[in-house]
């Protein structure tokens, strides 16, 4: 007998479910679970070992690193001295929540504070897959242009900050700062926007000031619950 | 650039309710898809005609709407 059946299912809908899963387990543990999306080239790596240079003296750090192939960035940033795991997608475009869920299995989270996992290098694919993570970190350089924001609106409306680099090329590039601001705001308007060098370290302070606060705070969101 | 996977998770969840239903085919898929996805249709029905197999979904049709907003969903399917 011929049927029509109505299901209105979310196809992310199996991603999202890996994804709470993995979220309230970071929660248990109290680590905060940062996702760090921006094009190939923009600096994550960079970013990241500067980071976690100026960190490792406050808190304890791990990093789950994304890529097509290699364990380049995993190389630099285990040379840090900090627990690193690689995850090669052969291809895939951007990590999903399954791939960390079967990955923290070799992390132990209660030895941590903050994760990081750097996304695959891509301004589109990312945004669409939550990962469980509790902030969402966009980065773009100046050298890409600010009409990336308007250009590849979903990576800045799905991000809870957005990170500017390598504001130390801003005399040579055509980066418009005001253009810039003006169109993060009319994407996502409340978002903290930081401008820095993970090169030279400008700008790096305020940036780990309130990524510190950020681990703060989910600790005590651990320990009220 | 996904449509490939997700269009494999679209047809596992196509699979899984045709089985659910009691049905032996599934003659047509209808996907409502968001622009703000960026998912390309031709890319999702390429997938579609390659991923579809016997003996449930291997002559389902695959019918899209676009809209606004980030829904991706499967609407309904139709078979026996």
């Amino acid at each position: 007998m011929k049927k029509q059946v109505y299901l209105q299912k979310s196809v992310l809908h199996g991603n999202q479910a890996w994804a709470e899963q993995n979220r309230k387990l970071f929660q248990k543990h109290s680590v905060l679970t940062v996702n760090l999306i921006s094009s190939p080239g923009a600096g994550k790596t960079t970013l990241l070992e500067r980071t976690i240079k100026d960190l490792k003296k406050y808190l304890r750090v791990g990093v789950i690193e994304g890529d097509v192939a290699t364990t380049l960035d995993a190389e630099k940033i285990a040379a840090q001295g900090v627990k690193t795991v690689q995850i090669n997608t052969h291809g895939a475009c951007h990590l999903d929540a399954k791939m960390i869920s079967k990955i923290v299995e070799n992390i132990q989270l209660s030895e941590l504070d903050l994760l990081v996992i750097e996304n695959v290098g891509n301004l589109v694919c990312p945004a669409e897959f939550d990962l469980g993570e509790n902030l969402r970190v966009a980065l773009l350089s100046t050298a890409e242009g600010e009409d990336k924001v308007l250009k590849y609106p979903s990576v800045f409306e799905r991000a809870d900050v957005v990170i500017l680099n390598k504001i130390d090329l801003l005399p040579y590039v055509a980066f418009n700062l005001k253009r810039f601001a003006q169109e993060i705001k009319k994407v996502n308007p409340n978002i903290p926007i930081f401008q820095l060098s993970a090169m030279n370290g400008e700008g790096m302070v305020q940036w780990i000031t309130w990524l510190l606060n950020e681990c703060e705070k989910q600790k005590q969101k651990t320990e009220s619950d | 650039m996904h449509e490939v996977s997700l269009m494999a998770e679209v047809l596992s969840i196509v699979e899984t309710v045709a089985q659910e239903e009691g049905m032996v085919a599934v003659h047509k898929v209808k996907l409502v898809l968001g622009e703000g996805l960026l998912l390309m249709p031709d890319s999702l029905q390429f997938a579609f005609d390659i991923l579809k197999k016997e003996p449930i979904a291997d002559t389902a049709t695959l019918e899209m709407e676009t809209k606004e907003g980030r829904v991706f969903c499967v609407e309904y399917i139709e078979g026996e």
